[in-house]
Order: C-alpha cells, then structure tokens, then sequence
C-alpha cells in the first residue's frame, strides 16, 4: 500500500470544488501538508492551498522562519480576483470578509534519513501515528478537549500585523519505524479518532470513493462525525512512491435542501400590524367594495326566494286541487258513509212510492171491476183516495187561471195542493155534466 | 442526546436565535454616559450582530447559507402588544433566514445594512414576550429536521420591570421555566438577558451568582440559563474571566458586552 489521500466535502458544500481542505505533497523531499481553511474567512481554500504549496516546495521547521515565509505569500492571495455581488448588503458582507483577511489551520512533516519524523502544526489539524504494536501517538492534540480549546489560525491580515508568533506553532520530532503509518486528519475526521481510536482501522480499509463516501455517511449520520469537510492522508513509511487519490468522481454532488420558509403557526393568529392612512383607506375602499358587491347579491337572492316561493305555493294549490278533484273512491271515510246513509233513506222512499202506487193501482181495478155504473162517483171516490199528483208550476199555474176564468176564488201563484186538485176536480165534473 | 461538538450550524441544520427586545417608554432614557439613548444603543447591536451572523454565513461564492433563522420579537411599541420587530419588506415576519435578512434590508448607514430602528413607546409586556418566543421556539424545534438542530437560544434585552410579570413574577417565571423545558436533541433552550441600566457602575458579566438586592435584576439571572462550552470558551477568547458555572446575564455592560454578549450567544 502506498500513500492514500482520501477527500470528501460536506453536504453543505454539495460540490466537491467547493472544499476547503487542501493538502500537497512532495515526494521527493518525503514532505506533506495539509490545511483546513475555515468556512467564515474570505476564499479561505485559496490561502490554504498556497501555504501547503509553499511548505513542501520549502518545508520549513523553524516556527519564526515559517511565519515569514507565510508573511510573503499572503501577497499571492491577495492578488486573487474576486467579483463583488450586485446586491449591496451581501457587497458589503464581502468587503468586510476581505478585510478581515483568509484564515486556515496547518500542519506539515518531513521524514528525514534517520526514520525520524519533523512535524509543525498550527491549529486543530492533528497527526496519529500508528505504530506496528498498533499504538497511537496523536500530535499536537491528544484528546478531544485540547483540540477543541484550539485558538490558533493562520490568518493573512494578522500575519501582516505581526499578530502571529512562535506561540502559535507546535513543533515535534518523533521517531519512527519502517512498518509505521502517518495519518494527517483535519479537525472532523481527528475529533472522530480521538474520541474512537478503532475508527483508525476502519479508515485504513478504505480504497474506493464510494467506501469514504459510506464511512462519512455512517458516523454523519450517527451524529458521531462533524458535518465537515473530511480530508485525510495516509502515509506508510515503507512505500513513499506510491500515490493514491480518493476524491468525489465529477459527476458527484450532495442534493441540496429543500429551501421551506419556517412559519410559526401558533404566532399567525397573533400576528398583529400597524397600518399607515393610505393602507387603511386601501382597506376600507376594498371593504366598500366588497360589501357593495355583497348588497347586490343580497339583492338578487331576495329575488330568487320570492320566485321560488311562488313557485312552491303553486305546486301546493296544484297539489289540493288534484286532491280535491280525485276519484270519489278517494274521498275520506266521512264522505263514504254520509253518502252510504242517503242512498239507503232514497232507496226506502222510492221503495215506498213503489208500494204505494202498485196498491193504488189494484184500488183502481177493484173499483173497476165492481162499480161500473156508478163509474163517477166510483172514480169521485177514487179520485179523492187519489194523492195529489205532481205537477209542474206552469201547469198548476195554467189550471189556476182556468179555475179563475170560471169563477173560483183561487190565486195563480202556482203552488198546487190538495185543495188545488179538490177544486180542479169539481170543475172538470162540472164540465162534463154541462156536456 | 447528541454530543454538541459533533454538531456544525449550517443550511441543513440551522439554528434559532430569538432576540426580544424591549420596546417602552423608558429606553428613551441615556444609555449611561453616551449621548444617545437605550432603544438606539440596542437597535445598532442587533443591526451589529445581524450583520456578524451574516459574515458567518456567507460562502467564498457570495452566496449565503442559511445557517442561522432569525426572530425579532419587539415589546412594549404600543400598550401590552408583543409584535415582530421586522421592518420594511420584512415586516410581519416572526422568523426570517439570514438569507433573506440580506436580501431585504430596511437601508444602509456607513456602507452597512441595517434593518430596524429604535422605538421607545409604551409598557413593558415582558411576560408575553416569552409567551410569544416559547410558542415559537416550540413550532420551530417541531419543523423538518430541527430536533436534529442547536437548541434555538432567546437573547432579552431590557431596562426594566416587566409590567405582566404577575405576583411574585410568577407568570414570567412560569413562561420562562416552560421554555426551559423546550430541548432539540443537543440540549434545551438558552436563555440569555442583558439587563442595561441608566446607572453608571456596577458592571456584572457573566456571573455565577448575584448578591444584589435589587428583585429584578436577581429575577433575569434567575431566568437565564448557564453558558455552554462554546460560550465559554468565545467569552474567554473576548478576554472575559468567567467560572465554569457562568450564567448568561450581564448587568449595565457597555456598548462592546452588549455586542460581545450577542456574539457570544450566538453558536460560531
């Protein structure tokens, strides 16, 4: 196995170019460097890559001659070009970013010829060495505290200000065997180690991008690993020709995140506003607006309820007059006896008038039969048996006048009793005696 | 719980900052020696820090990252009335991301945003206040992913007595304490208070404990919430000697605590 350099950006980042972790490497003077530019200075990669450059072009151990060295490169990153956004409060962030200067931490080594190991480090970029009794000697931080009280940065204005001194270098030479490997770990990947030491083997194992890339999403996920970016160098003592980089294929990137704007809920309710005159007089001529639009159709609905109660009460007299005018059979109960009870009394008196004439009828024979001669008187006895036959008003009128006309005292009103008929059959007896 | 220092702020897990902000009568009150007042000593540190969380926030492309929601809860404008302290194109907005904190500023005043103005108007509804940011710090640990986020942290800013803070405190007390209980899975709610006073003197930064007699000062140490290692450790760097059992309070701090203070409260 030969040198590994394993790179993965954090999700924040979402593209691979955007990483601030830069490293270089230079095989022939057995150096590394590797750098960690931090997210809130301004085009902090940019200044990471070119002091890792310069330390292994000209690896320097001297902490004063470092910082120099340093002072004279800061020049090349100011000479970077940078674009200024249009929007002028995001300008004004920019400016105030350039001004305060690019900032990253550093750590570089060098293996001399006597399997020793110098290392210079300035903030919390950490080295393990891991032993072939598979010790590890971490440098500068031996624990997750001491890394996290870091304080120290390599930042281009305060290096220009001469605020940067040998205070914030540390600097060691270790021993070291053939059979020994170098790991260089930014900040994330070293908390990591530091806190689970057996994460070292797991690392060691890794040759893919895709197996850095499920390592980082496994502890990211467990919330055990920093959201960062991770960078790492491996470095085997025993072969420092070779050289192998796991970095993020082109294509790759992180998705991005659903942009939602958070709303408190429970707030909108009481989500109270001042308005200015023009606002409010906005309102209220909306409102008008809007109650007049509500007055016409108020208006309209009257309407339509007044048309569909006319409609209504006609269906109902409809409906009475259908129930009025139905089939008798459809009449109520009431209706059916009364109607029953008058058959029967009619039905009794035309069977009476019935009776009544047939015995009138066998009277009229017997006479007939018995009394020829004496036929007038007979039928004057009959006669008087004789109810009086009806008659109509004209003809009972008729007869009253012919009464008159012969000198009897009635009055033509047309009202035909049993008097009426009395005196009519005298007259006509009278009538036929004077024949 | 997750460890806290495995935790980075950024757009997919943001974190809250609640900053109330006293808004009565008495800010028009001097601002101890300076010749301006309270409400605009507290306007320009929170245009100050706004404009901090955005430096934090911005990428080497220019764009910026959501890292921070951001809710300005005023009280005190008008008579018992707690609102959102967003102005212009951003008003009514109870959250807003530090993304659009830059894409809509009220202006500019010596080349640097500023988005609100000092108000100094009627009483002192502190009680709703926390009422309003418990509701919201509660919708907001709720929302997506944020349970997986830095607790939300609620920074008061205020001269006085709350005039809603019921007998003995009890109702401000009981507001404070059920925000307390309100927690993401990397902790609970800070709640840090600035209490400014007219009184020259008598400068107190991050204590552990008070001996004051005074009621309303030991009631916003008692409702704030001790420092965490971050603080700590940003408070140290500001050159602050504070103990392990600091709590986030600071009485009658000048202009550079007040925006010390804020930076300090707010997660690097």
């Amino acid at each position: 196995m030969g040198i590994t350099v394993l790179q993965l950006h954090k999700r924040a980042s979402y593209e691979f170019k955007h990483i601030q972790d830069k490293y270089a490497i230079n095989s022939d003077k057995r150096t590394f460097a590797l750098a960690d530019g931090t997210t809130q200075s301004f085009n902090s990669e940019i200044w990471a890559e070119i002091i890792t450059k310069g330390f292994v072009a000209n690896p320097i151990f001297n902490s004063n001659e470092l910082i120099n060295s340093f002072k004279k490169q800061v020049e090349e990153y100011k000479s970077a070009k940078f674009e200024f956004s249009t929007n002028p409060a995001k300008a004004s962030l920019e400016k105030a970013k350039q001004n305060k200067g690019g900032t990253a931490t550093f750590i570089g080594l060098q293996f001399t010829e006597q399997n020793k190991l110098d290392i210079i480090s300035c903030g919390d970029t950490n080295l393990f060495l891991l032993n072939s009794d598979n010790k590890i000697i971490p440098f500068p931080f031996g624990d997750v505290d001491s890394l996290d009280a870091n304080n120290f940065f390599i930042n281009t204005e305060q290096l220009l200000q001469n605020k940067i001194d040998e205070t914030f270098f540390k600097q060691r030479t270790l021993e070291c065997s053939p059979t020994d490997i170098v790991i260089l770990a930014t900040d994330a990947l070293s908390r990591l180690i530091l806190k689970n030491p057996s994460t070292i083997t797991e690392l060691l194992r890794i040759n893919t991008f895709e197996q850095i890339h499920q390592f980082c999403l496994k502890y990211w996920e467990n919330k055990e690993l920093q959201e960062d970016d991770i960078s790492a160098i491996i470095i085997p003592l025993n072969n420092l020709a070779d050289l192998k980089i796991i970095h993020p294929p082109k294509d790759f990137s992180f998705p991005k995140e659903k942009e939602e704007e958070f709303i408190p809920t429970s707030l909108l309710q009481k989500n109270q506003r001042n308005y200015t005159d023009m606002e409010m007089n906005e309102i209220r001529n909306q409102f008008n607006g809007v109650a007049q639009d509500f007055h016409q159709v108020k208006k309209k609905l009257k309407l339509h309820e007044m048309l569909l109660m006319v409609a209504i009460s006609l269906l109902m007299v409809n409906i009475f007059l259908m129930y009025l005018l139905r089939p008798s059979n459809a009449k109520g109960d009431d209706v059916k006896s009364k109607n029953k009870t008058e058959n029967v009394v009619i039905q009794k008196y035309e069977n009476k008038i019935d009776d009544l004439k047939s015995e009138i009828q066998s009277l009229k024979s017997k006479i007939t039969d018995l009394t020829q001669p004496k036929e007038e008187q007979k039928e004057e006895k009959v006669e008087q048996n004789k109810p009086t036959p009806t008659i109509s008003k004209e003809e009972a009128k008729k007869r009253q006048e012919e009464l008159i006309k012969a000198g009897y005292k009635v009055s033509a009103d047309g009202i035909w009793g049993a008097q009426s008929e009395k005196t009519w059959n005298e007259y006509q007896q009278k009538k036929k005696v004077q024949k | 719980m997750h460890d806290i220092r495995n935790l980075t702020i950024s757009s997919t897990n943001p974190c809250l900052l609640v900053y109330l902000i006293d808004q009565s009568g008495s800010m028009n009150e001097k601002f101890g020696n300076a010749s301006h007042t309270k409400a605009v000593e507290v306007t320009n540190a929170i245009n100050d820090i706004l404009y901090e969380v955005g430096l934090r926030c911005i990428g080497s492309g220019g764009e910026l990252k959501n890292r921070f929601e951001i809710a300005i809860i005023g009280y005190g404008k008008q008579e018992n009335v707690v609102q959102s302290g967003w102005e212009g194109q951003l008003s009514g907005k109870w959250v807003v991301s530090i993304k659009n904190i830059f894409e809509f500023p009220l202006g500019q005043e010596n080349d640097k945003p500023i988005w609100i103005k000092p108000y100094s108007v009627s009483n002192t509804p502190m009680t709703k206040a926390f009422e309003n940011a418990k509701r919201l710090c509660n919708d907001w640990i709720n929302w997506g992913n944020h349970r997986d986020c830095h607790p939300p942290i609620i920074i008061n800013i205020t001269d006085g007595e709350a005039t809603d803070a019921g007998s003995n405190f009890n109702a401000l007390k009981s507001q404070v304490e059920q925000i307390k209980s309100l927690r993401t899975n990397y902790g609970s709610v800070s709640i840090l208070n600035i209490h400014i006073s007219t009184r020259a003197g008598d400068k107190l930064l991050f204590p552990s404990e008070v001996n004051n007699g005074d009621k309303f000062e030991r009631l916003l140490f008692e409702m704030s919430t001790p420092l965490d290692e971050n603080m700590i450790r940003i408070a140290q760097q500001k050159g602050y000697d504070i103990r392990h059992n600091a709590k986030g309070y600071v009485f009658n701090g000048n202009a550079t605590d007040l925006i010390n203070f804020l930076n300090i409260g707010t997660p690097q």
